[in-house]
């Protein structure tokens, strides 16, 4: 019902009709379009030049130089510097290990929480479900940025309470894809095979249930990936978010606000860094959906 | 008589949300605030005397459950108690902002309608990897861009450099100041309508009926926009209604970068200078507006199609 963040099925299930990608494994509808190689390849890029920031010979992100202020791109300082002096490289570059750190924290404390509501819906009874699908309901009610603003202007800003906010209101979905999953699985003729064959409870849930459960959470994680890097930004964007004077895409664009005729890199830097690294998560989250989803075999756009 | 009932569940469990919305909005408020509203209205002119005083006007020296049923019992009566800051109430405040707001949201939710729906006319039935490639591509390129970096170019190119659009403000209800916000708002969402679209008229290209028109003579165009079309536009209307309560709260960003002024914009003022009641009240009115939307949706779908009428009256 609520449209927060991307909808899977907006992406997905475009039912094909015909062999389109019948007979490929995993791997080959993971790769049919070629965007699936290429998120990979960013997100590998991205995430190993983030935990290299620290060996990187760069300039300190934080410390002023008011002897450099607004330098242009080229010399001495590859991408420029800001209006306090600082290296737009080593800035960019630090961020990404806030961006990428949030990204992950937040959609992994999300999952969890999300995998347990979905796990305590199925196998707790027909009393308890309800109720905890109409929990899902009520946190899905806030609008996209509308819960996580309501949140930080609560809690004050800062990085921790980035990720609370945004797991906050990003389980449900995650609950519901996974008990809509295992339900389905649960009725799978394997599953009932694996009964019929005499294995018991623990076993089936173990070794059939949960692997062929997972896999929509999966695809569905990447799109999560960029939606908490893009609220991550957007928060600290509006001053909710990473505090000055550290550096955050978000922070950096709206300390470049005004100074676009004059300094145009001061913007397009940190936007180019945050747009390409969501990108390659939305990326791949529609190629895993192609994959795991063979009826789903063309990504619909 | 099914219909009559399922309007009914439909409209009992809009309000059982809403009331676990607002709940969990007291919760939030009351256990993670650090001090209380009295400390926070008279910050640091506050004496423990004069703290005493106000706790007991505002009734916060009563127990919690006695306070939740007051907070219900207000918003009962619309009243969303009043401002720290601006010394008035909430809702007149509310009241100020929110017509901006849906100006800006309904220019968006049309421009995605239309160029949505035509993307995905134009792009329905045509199965190649490379078309495919392409436009997944561009789509996914345009959700990637954060909504303020692409209002900044969209400044940057139309007002800054060509001078032929307005930087921002609302000029007057002007609808050339429109023009920049709206389409920052609603390029996102063009790709998710877009891809709807596409996906519910292929799906309808393989039933019967279209068979039966092409057979008749029709040509695949004449067939797609006389049937496929009407009978592939429900779910893309229900998902366009469904925006519309998204637009109207995240419109946020949008607002603040082309100094819009809007709920959004306002919300964030507010959060700015921690005025709670002003935060809490805005959040209220934009969930309010989402869930009466989405349950509005639900139930003209169901009752403006007979096949769904007849069907089982209760799934989601």
């Amino acid at each position: 019902m609520a449209s927060r963040e991307i909808p899977p099925k907006a992406w997905g299930p475009a039912p094909a009709q015909g062999p389109v990608a019948g007979g490929k494994d995993l791997w080959g509808r993971f790769r049919e379009t070629g965007l699936g190689p290429l998120a990979g390849l960013m997100i590998l890029a991205i995430v190993v030049t983030a935990l290299l920031v620290p060996l990187l010979p760069l300039a300190d992100p934080i410390a002023p130089d008011y002897d450099q202020v607004l330098a242009p791109p080229g010399s001495g300082h590859v991408l420029g510097t800001d209006l306090h002096g600082r290296d737009q490289l080593s800035r960019t570059l630090w961020a990404a290990r806030t961006s990428l750190l949030v990204g992950l924290v937040a959609t992994g404390l999300a999952l969890a929480a999300g995998v347990t509501v979905g796990s305590a819906a199925v196998y707790s009874g027909r009393f308890i479900d309800p109720l905890l699908m109409r929990a899902a309901d009520i946190f899905l009610s806030f609008p996209a940025v509308v819960g996580a603003v309501a949140i930080m202007a609560v809690l004050g800003p800062g990085v921790r309470n980035v990720f609370l906010a945004i797991a906050f209101f990003g389980w449900p979905i995650f609950a519901r894809i996974f008990r809509s999953s295992l339900l389905s699985t649960k009725e799978m003729g394997y599953v009932k095979a694996a009964q019929g064959l005499g294995a018991g409870e623990g076993r089936i849930f173990f070794v059939h249930v949960l692997p062929n459960s997972i896999s929509p959470l999966a695809a569905y994680s990447a799109l999560a990936v960029a939606g908490a890097i893009l609220a991550e930004a957007g928060l600290s964007f509006i001053n909710l978010g990473v505090q000055r004077p550290h550096p955050s895409w978000g922070l950096m664009l709206a300390e470049s606000i005004g100074q676009f005729d004059s300094a145009p890199w001061l913007a397009i830097v940190p936007g180019v860094a945050v747009t390409l690294t969501t990108l390659a998560f939305i990326l791949l989250g529609a190629a895993l959906t192609r994959a795991i989803d063979p009826r789903a075999s063309r990504t619909a756009g | 008589m099914q219909i009559f009932r399922f309007i009914l569940i439909r409209l009992l469990s809009m309000l059982a949300v809403l009331l676990g919305a607002v709940t969990l909005l007291f919760v939030v408020i009351y256990l993670l605030v650090p001090g209380d509203a009295a400390q926070a209205i008279q910050g640091i002119r506050a004496t423990p005397e004069s703290l005493e005083n106000l706790r007991r006007e505002l009734g916060l020296d009563r127990p919690l459950w006695v306070q939740y049923g007051r907070y219900l019992w207000r918003l009962l009566h619309l009243d969303l108690g009043t401002s720290y800051q601006l010394n008035r109430s909430v809702s007149s405040v509310i009241g100020d902002y929110l017509p901006a707001t849906a100006y800006l949201a309904g220019a968006a939710l049309l421009l995605e309608s239309v160029v949505g729906i035509g993307w995905g006319m134009t792009m329905a039935g045509r199965r190649s990897i490379r078309w495919d490639t392409a436009s997944a591509l561009s789509g996914a390129v345009l959700m990637a861009t954060p909504v303020f970096f692409l209002g900044m170019l969209l400044q940057y190119i139309f007002a800054s450099r060509l001078g032929i659009l307005p930087l921002s403000g609302l000029g007057g209800y002007n609808p050339v100041n429109l023009v920049l916000p709206a389409v920052t708002l609603a390029a996102g969402q063009v790709i998710i309508v877009g891809a709807l679209m596409r996906a519910a008229l292929e799906t309808e290209m393989r039933k019967l009926y279209f068979l039966a028109a092409r057979s008749r003579g029709l040509t695949h165009r004449q067939a797609m926009l006389r049937h496929g079309t009407r009978n592939a536009l429900g779910p893309v209307a229900t998902l366009l209604a469904v925006d519309f309560g998204t637009l109207l709260g995240g419109a946020m960003i949008t607002e603040i970068v082309f100094a819009w002024p809007g709920l959004g914009r306002m919300t964030y003022f507010a959060a700015q200078t921690r005025d709670v009641p002003l935060v809490l009240g805005a959040v209220i009115v934009m969930v309010t507006l989402f869930v009466v939307l989405n349950s509005l949706v639900d139930i003209l779908y169901r009752v403006l199609n007979p096949r769904l009428r007849m069907g089982r009256a209760l799934d989601g």
